[in-house]
């Protein structure tokens, strides 16, 4: 069977805005812009000439370092952030899973949330309701279901962004770290959920520092380090590698 | 290889477009109005309690001259109508995307469809607001046909706060001040727009500059639409054009900008 190519990254960089550039007022802009005195500050390079392939079904675990530009390349795959330099080819329908649950409107109830995030998705309105449906039955959270998303605690949030992400039909699913939401027995759910999904085609991302994880669910390894590819191979081999590093 | 864009599928596209941004309105107005206790009845009371306020002043305290009490309050009812709808649609877009900063950096999103969502939802108010003041009209002077061009009125408005909405935006991400100084000259733009005075009582030198204005500018025409004795120059339709050319280039520029706000954000 041919191998077909989802995405792939050819030396992609990414730079973001000096943190400093946050706190910029209009004001001292233009105070410093009469002074003479305006310096502009450099990009903090987050990742550096990332070659990589993701193969439909195959998955791929990224590991690494606190800040060594995981989560950005996750946001890159997943088309929130263009490359700075380097291209990205590749059309597939993605679904992220990054810390969604902070993405959640408390004033709206839980059916709200699918809708708002359904309509910020694309996803037409014939779609919303069986989607709706399965959120709440593998979230387990019926009986909220009207209930504002701020009255509800942490391990709930969790649970739906867990339900939800997973139930809008996509062919890559990049998860960042959050496999090991809720109680012992979500948890269980969860993997068998993202067993389930694997089995139908879909491909994986998953962002982890949890290493047992990543070999359970993942053939290949990518290892960055401050932002640039440091290995890249089968996940036994590069977690071999990155334990004796 | 080319694509080809049929018609059926620019009438598919208008339609997702529509629906996204209807069914995004009722959310964004049930999230404004949840912990109100008027709820949405609040987006009517709201201007009656200013047009009250205002009326007593102008009316009564300073003396507006040329108007009749209640040819006076049709003039105010318009004036604050406007100048509100300007002004909170504005606002409500640009800070969309401040607000809703961890949907953006989780989510590949389209930002127009947020914006289409935040603005629908201030058309809705607008319409809440027009309601009882078209009753009020009708009872003084019955329906006029030229009240059938305040559709494309209100379409070309709605055009015109989007594209500065969206410049705005660009600001309030990239200055952390942009939303304070924003506040300032909206406080003072009543003022600067003819909502309580006739233009022409104004000093000649000053009427230039506030004629200029695009909100003076749909103001006068949106009188002029609901049959008040306003004088339509041609200078008024160049302003009106200007006016659509500037939103242009402001969502041309934030189109090229937005990688940047979410890299910002």
């Amino acid at each position: 069977m041919k191998r077909q190519l989802l995405i792939e990254l050819r030396g992609v960089s990414l730079d973001l805005p000096a943190h400093e550039l946050r706190n910029k007022s209009l004001k001292s802009l233009v105070l410093s812009k009469i002074k003479g005195d305006l310096v502009p500050k450099p990009a903090r390079r987050i990742l550096s000439n990332i070659d990589l392939k993701i193969i439909r079904g195959e998955s791929l675990s990224v590991i690494g370092k606190n800040g060594s530009g995981k989560s950005s390349l996750l946001r890159v795959l997943s088309d929130i952030y263009s490359p700075s330099a380097g291209i990205l080819i590749g059309g597939a329908s993605r679904m992220p899973l990054i810390e969604l649950d902070g993405a959640f409107n408390g004033e709206l109830t839980v059916l709200e949330n699918i809708d708002f995030l359904s309509i910020l998705l694309g996803i037409p309105y014939k779609r919303i309701l069986p989607i709706k449906q399965s959120v709440l039955e593998f979230s387990e959270l019926q009986t909220f279901a009207f209930q504002p998303m701020r009255t509800l605690s942490t391990g709930m949030k969790a649970r739906f962004a867990f339900a939800f992400a997973t139930s809008i039909e996509s062919e890559l699913i990049f998860i960042d770290e959050s496999l090991s939401v809720g109680d012992s027995q979500f948890s269980k759910k969860a993997t068998a959920r993202i067993r389930e999904l694997k089995r139908k085609g879909v491909t994986l991302v998953l962002v982890t520092h949890d290493l047992t994880l990543a070999r359970r669910f993942t053939s290949k390894c990518l290892w960055l380090e401050n932002g640039s590819k440091r290995l890249y191979g089968s996940t036994k081999l590069v977690i071999e590698k990155y334990k004796t590093f | 290889m080319t694509t080809r864009i049929t018609i059926r599928q620019i009438y598919a596209d208008l339609r997702l477009i529509f629906s996204q941004a209807m069914r995004l309105s009722r959310l964004e107005l049930l999230q404004r109005y949840k912990r109100s206790v008027l709820g949405i009845w609040w987006s009517l009371l709201n201007p009656i309690i200013s047009v009250g306020v205002y009326y007593l002043i102008f009316s009564e305290i300073i003396l507006i001259q040329g108007f009749s009490k209640k040819e006076y309050l049709i003039y105010l009812v318009a004036g604050v109508v406007v100048i509100n709808f300007s002004l909170q649609t504005i606002t409500t877009i640009a800070e969309g995307f401040s607000v809703r900063v961890n949907v953006i950096t989780r989510l590949k999103v389209n930002p127009y469809t947020i914006a289409h969502g935040t603005l629908g939802a201030s058309v809705f108010n607008f319409l809440m607001t027009l309601l009882p003041f078209f009753i009020l009209l009708f009872f003084d002077r019955g329906i006029s046909p030229r009240l059938l061009l305040l559709f494309p009125l209100i379409c070309a408005m709605m055009y015109f706060f989007f594209g500065i909405g969206l410049l705005l935006a660009i600001a309030y991400t990239l200055f952390d001040d942009a939303k304070a100084i924003t506040r300032l000259v909206f406080s003072f733009m009543p003022f600067f727009t003819p909502v309580f005075y006739k233009i022409e009582q104004l000093p000649q030198a000053l009427q230039h500059w506030i004629t200029a204005s695009p909100f003076t500018n749909f103001l006068i025409l949106f009188r002029w639409s609901i049959g008040e004795p306003q004088t339509l120059q041609i200078t008024m339709f160049l302003n009106l054009v200007l006016s659509l050319v500037l939103s242009s280039i402001c969502l041309k520029y934030f189109h090229i900008k937005w990688d940047r706000i979410v890299k910002v954000l």
